[in-house]
């Protein structure tokens, strides 16, 4: 039982296929949308009423600048080489910036508030499922059960309506929007830490709701078969404390599905979620995605998709690796 | 065990690689510059650029990016400003990416999060409410007879904010950049084709010389026709970089360095802080006094629900928009608020009316007896009702596809029996069918007309979508009133690139669109249906989306180019424009290219809580766009409450 050279090399090479397929596939569907990324260009310098002569030319440029005037192939092969330096080029509608500048800088806001709230709300929402499933909760726990489904039904965009429209426009206790109070300057670290916490109170508390509803009902059902089984009962005869029974007996034999299902949703994160940064018009990649989506800025996309592909592969590899340390019965050895 | 892994042995390879991936991703990601201390720089020296990359480089990505220090970065810690010395101006298009790009010209540069408001002046500002352009930086022009040379004397004492003299070097410096930097630059190619040479007759007067004929030179491209103007750069900066890639930003020296009252202290994706500069030239020179706010602040808008916030909480004193039901929400929560109107409908008249365009590249949309009738059949005072939720009825009406504005109102009034010969805006569904029958339509079964060719009359309309804030209802009340004249409509909702795309390449039958032309005079207008600028079906128009959008080319679109030509031989004023205008007046509404929806009208709301003298209709000193270069006439005028 455990991990074998074998089984690492051959999950290595499968990660390595997963990434390639999907960059590929990156690389193909954005060029095949309707729409190209310089009209849009074209579109916001008139839109700041410029009169343009000469939109051929000016496309040209741009497309040349870009190397989309080689043939595919030739364009496939710069970008599969770019990506072994995690190099995508010059997004093509924030030109001159480049793609990962401008991807780093929403990341951190995406991280952190994503990180937390998926962290938070995975902790909180399996405890709360262990004592839906435990047969000595108090009664008033159980009764949570409908709470837990309706939070994990109501999407989180449509939790943030509510949100704001409660706690920012009704009952003003947390501000709408922003990532920190308008006119700070020069404050400390510290202060700027807690001035964008609270800031983010509202967008993570919509997110975290919905989170803990589903985290909630998914350990709720692995709890339950969980629960009869006859080592708890021994655990039991043997009269060790309740609470060690719940978490150690328990949880911890419940909460391998949900780890692995923690690692993909931890793999999700750096996507953000779009929605939700919209409507709080929060800097992250969420918002960054949707909006090079808009602008066909096939730079942008292809830098933050192939994130989320290697985030996701790369957890689910280290998920896959880590499983026989958490769970002695699991191994990879070939019989 | 043979073949097993040993816990020590996981842990440091799994040690090791997680070593080797940070290192990697450390030399992946741009290295973030420290900020040298303030105490490095002597008080007064002036600032020197850094190592250039050559022009000839522009296609390559630069080797070493240009050391400007992260966004957020405060570049002088200036304290708190009270609120009431402050002045908060929301910004439109949603986070700016990258906060750090200064660079006025690069094609996506977005400038109005109070970069051109309230550091970037311009050499006139054209006032809309009484069609002057009020002197700034240039003081007084004078063209030869042919209108091929300019004479531009600038005024004396104007300093950029590092204390360098601003001079007529500066301006001939600019022009030359703009010329030969490419095709992409803001103003490059217009700089390129119409500027001969330029040249610093001294320290305060430059000559333009052009290649054609051009009254409007300095009108179209230095005195802020529409939202903005070319602008003049300092040579002693700019000299050496690459203008395609140089992003004009470090803090550290306090860069973006321009001649206007404020300096950029904070830079942030939603939030941008200017403070006023006290050593302004316009101060020191006596030209004016300091503006009243010490400290102006650029926010995201953003959607409109946050609006509302902004407005009835006031953490803003101004925004670019707001619709009516939003707007009227905020103002029961805080009566502070104003329009440019003091009631329904607020609104302010944006330069560019809404039209419905045909593709005149396709049959049977180059028939004018087809464009009429469609013209006929449309209810455009229902259109208006609909889409402005009943805020709007016949004010938003539109003769031609002229902004309601004086200047052209008056030209439009004395030409007034061609529009009521032909019944621009008449709604008459019996007289559309009747055109239509003429042309040898007749009706389906379902009522849908079978063309002579034996086919259905079917269009494919493109919009906007509704994800991007599209009100759909007056364009499915299009369809449903043209389905009644025996026109199937398809309405085809495209976002972003793809409806830029399907206007650029003529992949539409019709068009709801704005027509941006004219502000004081008719060539703006005139000029954009030029049959120069035609393409045919699926290619490119090479004027942009304005440019002949309705790809219209017909005989009769050609005596009109030929008028539109003379007029724009002429100078704005010229007597000799009426008749001209009228002619082709004549010859467009025969043809109806495309005929005019409605009026554009714009909520731009201020917050009257914190300070006052924003612009009105009752005072009206100049027209209200916030997020235009003219928000500076603003910013002079506000007054603390």
């Amino acid at each position: 039982m455990g991990l074998t050279l074998g089984y690492v090399v051959r999950r290595l090479a499968l990660f390595v296929l997963i990434v390639w397929i999907t960059a590929t596939i990156n690389f193909l569907v954005p060029r095949l949308a309707p729409g190209d990324p310089m009209g849009a260009v074209l579109g916001r310098m008139e839109s700041q009423g410029q009169k343009i002569d000469n939109a051929g030319e000016i496309i040209a440029q741009y497309r040349r600048f870009f190397g989309l005037d080689e043939p595919l192939p030739v364009q496939y092969v710069k970008y599969l080489s770019a990506l072994t330096r995690l190099e995508f080029g010059y997004s093509l509608a924030a030109f001159p910036a480049k793609a990962t500048d401008i991807v780093a800088r929403a990341l951190p806001w995406t991280l952190g508030l994503l990180a937390t709230t998926t962290l938070l709300a995975f902790a909180l929402g399996s405890t709360l499922g262990a004592l839906l499933a435990w047969p000595r909760s108090p009664r008033f726990v159980r009764g949570l059960v409908p709470v837990a489904m309706v939070l994990a039904a109501i999407p989180p965009y449509l939790k943030a309506i509510l949100l704001l429209f409660l706690l920012a426009f009704t009952f003003p206790v947390f501000p709408a929007f922003g990532t920190s109070q308008i006119g700070k300057i020069g404050a400390e670290a510290f202060d700027n830490f807690l001035d964008a916490i609270y800031h983010s109170a509202l967008p993570a508390l919509a997110i975290l709701l919905s989170g803990i509803g589903a985290w909630a009902l998914g350990m709720r059902g692995m709890m339950i078969s969980t629960v009869g089984s006859d080592y708890l009962m021994l655990a039991e005869a043997k009269g060790l404390p309740p609470a060690r029974i719940f978490f150690r007996y328990g949880m911890r034999n419940a909460i391998l599905p949900q780890v692995t299902a923690l690692a993909i949703a931890l793999g999700h994160i750096v996507t953000g979620t779009a929605l939700v940064e919209i409507m709080f018009s929060y800097p992250g990649v969420g918002l960054l995605l949707y909006r090079s989506i808009t602008d066909n800025d096939f730079v942008m996309i292809q830098a933050i998709t192939f994130m989320l592909v290697l985030a996701v592969a790369t957890m689910a590899l280290l998920i896959d690796l880590l499983y026989p340390r958490l769970d002695p019965r699991i191994g990879y050895a070939r019989r | 065990m043979s073949g097993y892994l040993s816990r020590r042995a996981f842990l440091t390879s799994f040690a090791c690689a997680g070593a080797v991936a940070l290192a990697a991703c450390s030399n992946a990601l741009p290295a973030v510059p420290t900020r040298a201390p303030d105490s490095a720089k002597p008080a007064g020296e002036p600032t020197r650029p850094p190592a250039a990359t050559s022009p000839a480089e522009a296609a390559q990505p630069p080797a070493t990016a240009h050391p400007a220090a992260a966004p957020g970065v405060v570049a002088k810690s200036t304290g708190n400003v009270p609120r009431n010395k402050t002045l908060i101006m929301g910004f439109e298009g949603g986070p700016v990416t990258p906060p750090d790009q200064m660079n006025p010209n690069v094609p996506n540069a977005r400038n109005s999060f109070g970069l051109h408001q309230t550091m970037i002046e311009s050499l006139w500002y054209l006032n809309y409410e009484n069609g002057q352009m009020i002197p700034w930086l240039g003081e007084s022009y004078e063209f030869n007879k042919d209108f091929t040379q300019v004479t531009i004397k600038l005024r004396r004492g104007v300093t950029w904010s590092d204390g360098q003299p601003f001079s007529a070097r500066d301006v001939v410096f600019t022009t030359n950049m703009l010329k030969e930097a490419g095709p992409n630059l803001s103003y490059g190619p217009l700089m390129k084709k119409y500027v001969a040479g330029v040249r610093a007759v001294n320290d305060n007067v430059v000559e333009f010389n052009l290649t054609t004929p051009y009254p409007r030179f300095l009108l179209d491209n230095f005195a802020v026709h529409i939202w903005g103007a070319v602008r003049i750069l300092p040579e002693h900066i700019w000299k050496g970089q690459d203008p395609n890639t140089f992003n004009n930003y470090d803090p550290t020296r306090d860069w973006p360095v321009f001649t206007g009252p404020y300096r950029l202290v904070k830079a942030s994706e939603t939030e941008f802080i200017f403070d006023r500069r006290d050593d302004w030239w316009g101060k020191t020179t006596g030209f004016k006094e300091l503006p009243a706010p010490e400290r102006i602040i650029f926010v995201d808008q953003g959607s409109q629900d946050r609006r509302v916030a902004l407005l009835q909480n006031n953490e803003v004193d101004a925004l670019p928009q707001i619709n009516a039901g939003p707007f009227q929400t905020a103002l029961a929560r805080n009566n502070n608020l104003i329009g440019w109107t003091d009631g329904k409908p607020w609104s302010w008249i944006d330069p560019c009316p809404t039209r419905m365009v045909f593709n005149n590249a396709a049959p049977p949309w180059n028939d004018p007896d087809i464009h009429w009738a469609l013209n006929y059949g449309l209810d455009k005072l229902k259109y208006i009702e609909v889409g402005s939720e009943g805020l709007l009825g016949k004010e938003a009406l539109s003769r031609f596809v002229f902004p309601d504005y004086p200047t052209l109102r008056a030209l439009l009034d004395k030409n007034q029996d061609l529009f009521d010969k032909v019944g621009i805006n008449e709604y008459n569904p019996q007289k559309a069918k009747d055109r239509l029958a003429s042309k040898g339509y007749k009706p389906d079964a379902d009522g849908i007309l079978i063309g002579p060719n034996g086919k259905r009359f079917e269009a494919t309309m493109v919009t906007q979508s509704a994800a991007e804030g599209q009100n759909m209802a007056p364009l499915n009340l299009i369809a449903e009133q043209y389905k009644s004249v025996g026109l199937d409509v398809n309405v085809k909702q495209l976002s972003g690139a793809a409806r830029n795309e399907a206007v650029f390449t003529g992949d539409f039958d019709l068009l709801p669109y704005h027509n941006c032309g004219g502000v004081v005079d008719p060539f703006g207008t005139l000029d954009i249906y030029n049959s120069r600028y035609f393409a045919p079906k699926g290619e490119r128009l090479q004027g942009g989306n304005q440019f002949n959008t309705p790809r219209w080319k017909s005989p009769k679109s050609e005596e009109f180019s030929k008028l539109a030509d003379q007029v724009g031989l002429l100078a704005p004023g010229d007597p000799n424009i009426e008749p001209l205008f009228r002619q082709a007046l004549d010859i467009w509404l025969q043809e109806l290219p495309n005929f005019p929806l409605q009026q554009q009208f714009r909520i731009v709301p201020y917050n009257t809580t914190y300070w006052t003298n924003f612009p009105t209709a009752k005072n009206n000193y100049i027209h209200p766009p916030n997020w235009w270069m003219t928000t500076l006439m603003i910013i002079m005028n506000v007054k603390p409450r």
